[in-house]
């Protein structure tokens, strides 16, 4: 790699970034994804678990993981449960911040292996991906830093150590795992408006109104309170152009990486985006609302927020 | 900004790992759904392509949201065989009839269908003994302007049953 490609990929990747944006993110992933154990996963496992093996078809991180016990063959019960169970403990300390690293990379490796075995049955959602792929992010990244047991270990352990505020606290390897989700999202959107182009035989067919009209149909057949979508289903007209802002929004998506001030535009637009699709089509994406957070430089809004002045009406008339 | 330390070094090649691998691979999928969408399925998770909702329909369409699943049995009479009756998902029942219903006939994916759809019927439908042919019909609904309506339901698949002491040989 030559020293100028070397300097910007650093200057990209490795440029100060503060510590409290990236536990925030810790608390917030880890804290979805442990809800999405107690309360999905615990039940797709039993659900999996129960299928005839015949249905088993592994994807290659499982095989790669069980090929020492023969990958071709479901695991047994037992054994995913326990996996199950041992993630749990792991899934407190990442979130409270205790060894956040270690309990970070247990709890990324054991959801990421879960759900890949949930999806080596017959079917497979696109939902969790990306928060398994930020838990890994995070487990290499130095999430523990701030709003941690850790963080309050180190304090006690090193009394004399200079103090700084917790908002401006930054280093070089804080900002990494954030800008890196950052660039992932446009790559998730390009890949959904990719296939609506080329599954349209590369026209933008996809985008003609009764396109939606039919999912939100197809889904009220499958899915149950899907009487908002019914009703939607009935206007033409506006699905229509809903349809043609969801494809330009796929599409143009990458745009906030470079231009930060389209965020103002793209993070509502994206809010409102999948609130929609959960409300009417019951496609619900938590995972990727949550992780929308992650274009919010939270560190600088607390900052401006906690230095924002007020009018005190009381002390005005006192001075009068 | 410049790594000081040999830890650091070392850290900042694996997180550069890390980032050429996972948005490279994430990349590449682009390609693949451009040619041709949705062929990576889940084989490489958590790399995926996002091809939700993707196919384009049109006016008049008919909506294929689930297939009706029915057997005819021994008697004459035709009941209706449902996730509830076989104890799976929504989803997997959509996958396991939507394979028999749209797949070509006689291709090697239809027959590894036909056979996943008989064994689980066999395996789970309580009456399963009494069925002598599966049957897929068509939900009886089609996309217009002005949304869903009404279309006759269309036979689209029939299976013989093979009787057990038959599939034993």
């Amino acid at each position: 790699m030559s020293n100028s490609v070397k300097r910007a990929w650093d200057k990209f990747w490795f440029s100060d970034g503060p510590y409290f944006d990236l536990a925030l993110m810790r608390i917030a992933v880890v804290g979805l994804q442990l809800l999405t154990l107690v309360s999905i996963q615990f039940e797709s496992l039993t659900r999996v678990t129960s299928l005839p093996a015949w249905l088993y078809h592994p994807v290659y991180l499982v095989r790669l993981v069980t090929w020492p016990w023969g990958s071709t063959v479901p695991l047994d019960k037992q054994l995913v449960f326990a996996i199950y169970w041992m993630m749990l403990p792991f899934g407190v300390g990442a979130l409270v911040g205790l060894r956040s690293n270690l309990c970070m990379v247990v709890l990324a490796a054991g959801s990421l292996f879960l759900q890949a075995y949930i999806y080596s049955f017959v079917d497979f959602h696109h939902r969790e991906a990306i928060l398994l792929i930020a838990l890994i992010a995070l487990a290499l990244g130095p999430c523990g830093k701030v709003l941690s047991i850790d963080s309050l270990i180190a304090r006690r352990n090193y009394p004399a150590a200079p103090r700084v505020l917790i908002l401006d606290y930054n280093g070089p390897y804080a900002g990494w795992p954030i800008r890196f989700i950052q660039c992932f999202f446009p790559l998730m959107y390009l890949s959904a408006a990719i296939a609506k182009i080329a599954e349209s035989n590369y026209t933008l067919d996809w985008a003609n109104g009764f396109t939606l009209q039919y999912y939100l149909l197809q889904d009220s057949l499958r899915k149950p309170d899907m009487a908002l979508g019914l009703w939607i289903s009935q206007f033409h007209w506006a699905l229509l152009v809903a349809q043609i802002v969801v494809l330009s929004y796929q599409l143009s998506y990458f745009l906030v990486v470079p231009y930060r001030k389209l965020r103002w535009i793209y993070l509502p637009v994206g809010l409102f985006f999948h609130l929609t699709n959960y409300y009417a089509l019951r496609a619900g994406f938590p995972q990727w609302i949550f992780l929308l957070g992650v274009y919010i430089p939270w560190s600088e809004a607390f900052r401006k927020l906690a230095r924002s002045e007020v009018a005190v009406p009381a002390a005005v008339r006192q001075a009068t | 900004m410049a790594a000081t330390t040999r830890w650091e070094r070392r850290y900042r090649t694996l997180v550069s790992t890390f980032l050429v691998l996972a948005l490279g691979a994430q990349i590449a999928t682009l390609g693949v759904t451009l040619v041709r969408p949705g062929w990576l399925a889940a084989t490489v998770y958590p790399i995926l392509e996002y091809t939700m909702y993707a196919q384009a329909h049109y006016d008049g369409e008919r909506v294929t949201g689930r297939w009706l699943l029915r057997g005819q049995l021994a008697n004459g009479g035709v009941i209706d065989i449902t996730e509830q009756t076989l104890r799976v998902s929504i989803w997997d029942f959509g996958e396991l009839t939507e394979q028999v219903a749209v797949g070509k006939p006689g291709t090697p994916e239809t027959l590894r269908g036909v056979q996943r759809l008989i064994s689980v019927v066999r395996e789970r439908e309580p009456r399963a003994n009494e069925i002598r042919m599966l049957r897929i019909d068509s939900y009886p609904m089609k996309v217009t302007q002005h949304g869903a309506q009404t279309t006759p339901s269309q036979t689209v698949a029939t299976i013989a049953m093979p009787t057990i002491s038959g599939n034993e040989q």
